[in-house]
């Protein structure tokens, strides 16, 4: 049976005050805004990272505008007009936008490209221009003399024992600053009877050694780098491609070791890190970049 | 043999305290139970009076297990009265002398009459009742905080304190005074409790029913609590009822439970409860959305009772999973387990009171991403962590004087599998650490003016250098009543076992717990100072300052690199502020206003910086950094029918606003940019530089018992965020999604109580 207590009579006028006042403070709070502008100002519109390689027939820089994405599903418009002028003879160069997908995602990027001659020694002014608001992004660029084709000795001789292999050396000449080494390697790994062919590139500029002005001697372990998974076998290895990057005093300096392919990439600094990149974020390198095939026996 | 001499001074301070009570004293001490006569439970805040005849008064409240303390008595006539509100007094008439110390008194209160059998207002708690960053919170207090229950929670009511700020309404992270949730000791009859919050931040493994008193540091705590650098929330249960069966269910929005207690046979009763969440079910009716949360509880407890003390056993499972930003992929799971054993015991005629406490606790968690194509849970993190305590005190009460020295050894282990979230800290299971300490102090209260509590705790965790804590809590009241107190804190506070958070992510709720690393524990100092004066017709009027300064953190570093793994480094940090509390409390009414002003810094010590700023130190305001905070709570309880409003305000909290993305390569690796994307990076200028936008918030709810012949049914009705304002909870930089907090909730609760 229902029995409410003797001294309450009806709704408590203290209650519908309290509610009251809470439709009050509804009438007002509810209408405050609560957007906001998540993005900070920037000062800065254009990210530019590449090298310009006096060695190669054709170049290729990537330009991006800042993204408001991670990972954008369609590349931004891009209105810029992107050149490179040798400042010692004044030539003036235009580069073409191509927007191409690249990474797992597909994601679609600019690159600037151009098959005009890149000079070994010269310098050039790379200059991004903005055509709707004429902000501009602008690196100079120097680039190293031309340098002659190293010498090799103990390439990969399959023929030996495993484990008997010794690291391929590589001496240069003629190379004040390298900046990068790169070793490629085609190659058939297999687990049990599933072998698949492999392409795989390695890092190697740890493994340089100065010894005199301008030469250098390099030791590529390439037995220690394929077959990269410890339960594969190495079936049959077809190429052995080594890169060398002669590169100017301006190449960016080394912030800790390079990471391996599995590796996280090194931390970064707020504002993008180190840049020659005057207006915008990145580095555009000069380089000289001699590619040679190493002889495999087998 | 090899003595460092920094254990020095605590040999002796543990000697002085073994020694101490030998001296003789004629004062009398007075101690006993109150109880309720029909339940057999204990009064909690009960107050006990002693009144000369002739001469002056002392008093003192009952603590969780009904259980008071008046030393330093003088030889005479005294008149007891012991009080609660609700129940009629017991009183009586002592003649103490010196020659028999301690004088035990046990009452047994009877429940008054009928219309006051729901007022449950305890002189001792309060939101306003601040000492020294104590705040002891009541059952009734819970209640005046509109929650879709049924009943109140505790962490909604500790949301409306000063200091406490809550990263959102999902889940469960309190930040206390710039602490953070892991340096947060929460304790569960003595046993720690790991991640007591649920998934939806209304509620905890504390609802009212289960409680008897809480005891919230929100800094300043005395060497008995060790092991944590911010806080204390110490949660006694209260025990079954001792003389007949009751039971209670109860069907809410967000929860449905089943409460039963009784009797076991003379002396021993057991409590047990259980709770689920049926959000889940309910939300796309009662929010308007899909709300993936699943939480739930279940609580059991069996405790005796005596005239010389009491043990208890409770357990308690814990159990939340969900998606806490529905854009995302990510799905957050923990639960908890806990098993407490706590004995309270003295001899009639020895002065001496022993506590013995043993638990051991159990928590894991995972965090992964639901990857459909893999049919399962992808890029899964976890880690667990389990420890065993046991805790013994003994006190003594000698004249002015309360002797207290305890031991306590923690066996422990944590194991996790962070798929390289914390770099350097990928997969673990490291061995059992077992480390052992002390602590002792004691409680001067000369006269009625002053208090003075210093403490030292003493630990030797396993490979780590002895830690010495001491610490002082002092009150002054000028006027010698406790209507006007000026009180103040300090100590020094070190902890063990840290929990990494990836505090970059405020949608985050995963916590890996892990020993701190050798001559890196964190490291906190406090400094509080505080008035309080009770005005008169029931007005409150508090006010405290506080300072904190915290080294050896762990946090992660700054890093451009878009990806959910992150580098740790060490850094120091700042916390100072203040609260400011108005509390009134005239039955039927209750309101209170509570404002707290907070200033929170870490200082990140990372060597990139150096090459960009010149310093390899910087400084920013961590994610948890809330400049003000306002909470405005009114309630009227007339019995049968109780209404309740909270209004919450907090500033913004910090965010790293991005300038933008792009992709970046190391140019030593002679990267072909028209075949690679490059590391993906997220640009900002510095962290946490800007503020989300203010958060506000109504709540509102009416209650109405029913009392039929079988059952109480109690029906409330109620609205979270009434004016449905869109409370920004956190922006998804990478997915440039907003997650806001809930909307407006309307919900109806009924709870049915078999007495």
């Amino acid at each position: 049976m229902l029995s409410p207590r003797s001294h309450i009579r009806g709704w408590p006028a203290a209650g519908c005050a309290l509610l009251l006042a809470g439709a009050a403070l509804a009438a007002v709070g509810g209408c405050g805004d609560t957007s906001f502008e998540v993005f900070g100002e920037e000062e800065v519109s254009f990210s530019v990272y590449g090298y310009l390689d006096a060695a190669a027939s054709q170049q290729a820089v990537r330009v991006d505008p800042l993204q408001d994405r991670l990972v954008p599903t369609e590349a931004e418009s891009l209105n810029v007009r992107v050149t490179s002028e040798n400042l010692e003879t004044g030539a003036t160069v235009e580069w073409r936008d191509e927007v191409v997908s690249v990474g797992l995602a597909e994601t679609p990027v600019h690159n600037f490209t151009t098959a005009a001659a890149i000079e070994p020694g010269a310098t050039y002014r790379f200059t991004v221009e903005s055509q709707g608001d004429g902000v501009t992004a602008r690196a100079e660029v120097a680039l190293p003399p031309a340098f002659p084709e190293p010498a090799v000795v103990d390439e990969p001789d399959l023929r030996d024992a495993p484990g008997d292999e010794p690291p391929t050396r590589i001496f240069v000449r003629g190379v004040e600053q390298i900046g990068g080494v790169q070793a490629v390697y085609d190659y058939v790994s297999c687990i049990e009877d599933a072998c698949i062919q492999q392409q795989r590139v390695f890092p190697h500029l740890a493994d340089t050694t100065r010894t005199g002005p301008e030469s250098w001697t390099i030791e590529i372990d390439w037995d220690a780098d394929i077959p990269v998974n410890p339960v594969a076998t190495l079936a049959s290895f077809d190429g052995f491609r080594v890169r060398i990057a002669s590169v100017s005093e301006d190449w960016p300096e080394e912030a800790g070791p390079i990471p391996g392919p599995n590796d996280p990439p090194l931390p970064q600094p707020p504002g993008g890190g180190e840049s020659n990149v005057e207006g915008g974020l990145g580095f555009l390198g000069g380089a000289y970049v001699r590619a040679f095939d190493v002889p495999i026996s087998q | 043999m090899k003595c460092p001499l920094r254990i020095v001074p605590a040999v002796l301070f543990f000697t002085l305290l073994l020694w101490a009570p030998s001296a003789g004293a004629q004062d009398v001490s007075l101690r006993g139970f109150v109880r309720d006569a029909a339940s057999g439970q204990a009064l909690t805040g009960a107050n006990v009076a002693l009144q000369g005849l002739p001469g002056p008064a002392r008093g003192a409240a009952t603590d969780a297990d009904g259980f008071y303390l008046i030393g330093g008595v003088a030889p005479g006539r005294y008149a007891l009265r012991v009080s609660y509100v609700g129940y009629l007094p017991y009183t009586d008439t002592l003649a103490l002398s010196g020659e028999r110390t301690p004088v035990q008194v046990n009452a047994e209160l009877e429940p008054a009459a009928q219309e006051l059998e729901k007022v449950t207002v305890a002189a001792e708690s309060g939101a306003a009742k601040l000492e020294a960053g104590r705040q002891r919170i009541r059952p009734a207090d819970l209640k005046r905080i509109p929650t879709p229950g049924p009943g109140g929670d505790l962490t909604m009511y500790l949301q409306t304190l000063p200091g406490v700020v809550s990263a959102g309404d999902r889940g469960g992270q309190l930040f206390v005074r710039g602490g953070t949730p892991s340096q947060n000791l929460v304790l569960l009859d003595g046993t720690l409790v790991y991640q007591p919050f649920h998934i939806v931040g209304f509620f905890s493994a504390f609802p009212q029913d289960l409680i008897s008193e809480v005891d919230f540091y929100a800094g300043g705590f005395p060497a008995e609590y060790a092991g944590r650098i911010s806080s204390v929330l110490d949660v006694s249960t209260r025990a079954g009822n001792y003389r007949r069966f009751e039971g209670s269910a109860s069907l809410g929005p967000f929860l449905t439970g089943v409460s039963v207690e009784g009797p076991v046979r003379e002396g021993l009763s057991f409590l047990a409860s259980v709770r689920t969440s049926v959000i889940e079910r309910t939300a796309p009716t009662v929010v308007g959305e899909d709300l993936p949360l699943k939480f739930g509880d279940q609580f059991i407890k069996v405790q005796s009772s005596s005239d010389t003390g009491g043990c208890s056993v409770a357990g308690l499972h814990t159990y939340d999973r969900g998606k806490i930003d529905l854009e995302s992929d990510d799905v957050f799971r923990w639960q908890n387990y806990v098993v407490a054993g706590r004995c309270l015991a003295f001899s009639p005629g020895s002065p001496l009171i022993a506590e013995l406490k043993a638990g051991v606790s159990y928590y894991e968690n995972e965090a992964g991403s639901i990857d459909e194509s893999l049919g399962g849970v992808d890029d899964l993190r976890t880690a667990s962590t389990w420890r065993l305590n046991t805790d013994g005190d003994l006190s003594y009460q000698m004249g002015d004087l309360n002797w207290s020295w305890g031991f306590r050894v923690r066996a422990g282990r944590v194991s996790y599998q962070l798929q390289e979230l914390f770099q350097g800290a990928g997969t673990a299971e490291e061995d059992l650490t077992i480390r052992g300490g002390m602590h002792g102090g004691v409680t001067w209260t000369p006269g009625d003016r002053l208090t003075l509590a210093p403490s030292l705790a003493f630990t030797k965790p396993e490979g780590l250098p002895v830690s010495l804590e001491p610490r002082l809590r002092a009150l002054w009241r000028p006027w010698g009543t406790g209507a006007h107190q000026l009180s103040a804190a300090a100590g020094l506070y070190r902890q063990t076992l840290v929990g990494l958070t990836d505090e970059r992510d405020a949608g985050s709720a995963f916590t890996a717990w892990q020993f701190a690393p050798d001559e890196r524990q964190p490291e906190a100092l406090h400094g509080l100072l505080g008035w309080r004066s009770a005005v008169g017709g029931g007005l409150d009027l508090s006010a405290e300052g506080y300072y904190k300064r915290l080294t050896d953190l762990l946090v992660p570093t700054w890093d451009t690199n878009a990806r959910f793994t992150t580098a740790l480094g060490p850094a120091t940090g700042t916390s100072y502020g203040f609260d400011a509390r108005v509390e009134l409390n005239r039955a039927p009414f209750y309101g209170y206003l509570g404002y707290g002003y907070s200033w929170t810094e870490y200082a990140l010590e990372q060597e990139v910086f150096s090459e960009i700023f010149g310093d390899a130190v910087q400084t920013y305001h961590p994610q948890h950094d809330r400049r003000h905070q306002l909470n405005a709570v009114g309630s009227v309880d007339l019995g049968a029918w109780q209404a309740s409003v909270r209004w919450e305000y907090g500033s913004g909290l910090p965010y790293t606003a991005p300038l933008g993305f792009d992709a970046a390569f190391d140019l030593r690796t002679l990267p072909d940019v028209r075949t690679e994307l490059g590391d993906l990076r997220f640009l900002f200028e510095q962290p946490f530089n800007e503020r989300l936008p203010a958060y506000h918030r109504l709540d509102v709810s009416a209650e109405r018992t029913f009392d039929f012949a079988a059952a109480d049914v109690t029906l409330e009705a109620g609205a979270i965020n009434l004016y449905n304002r869109a409370n920004l909870f956190y922006f998804d930089l990478f997915t440039l999604s907003r997650v806001d907090q809930l909307p407006l909730v309307p919900y109806l609760s009924l709870q049915i109580s078999i007495p």
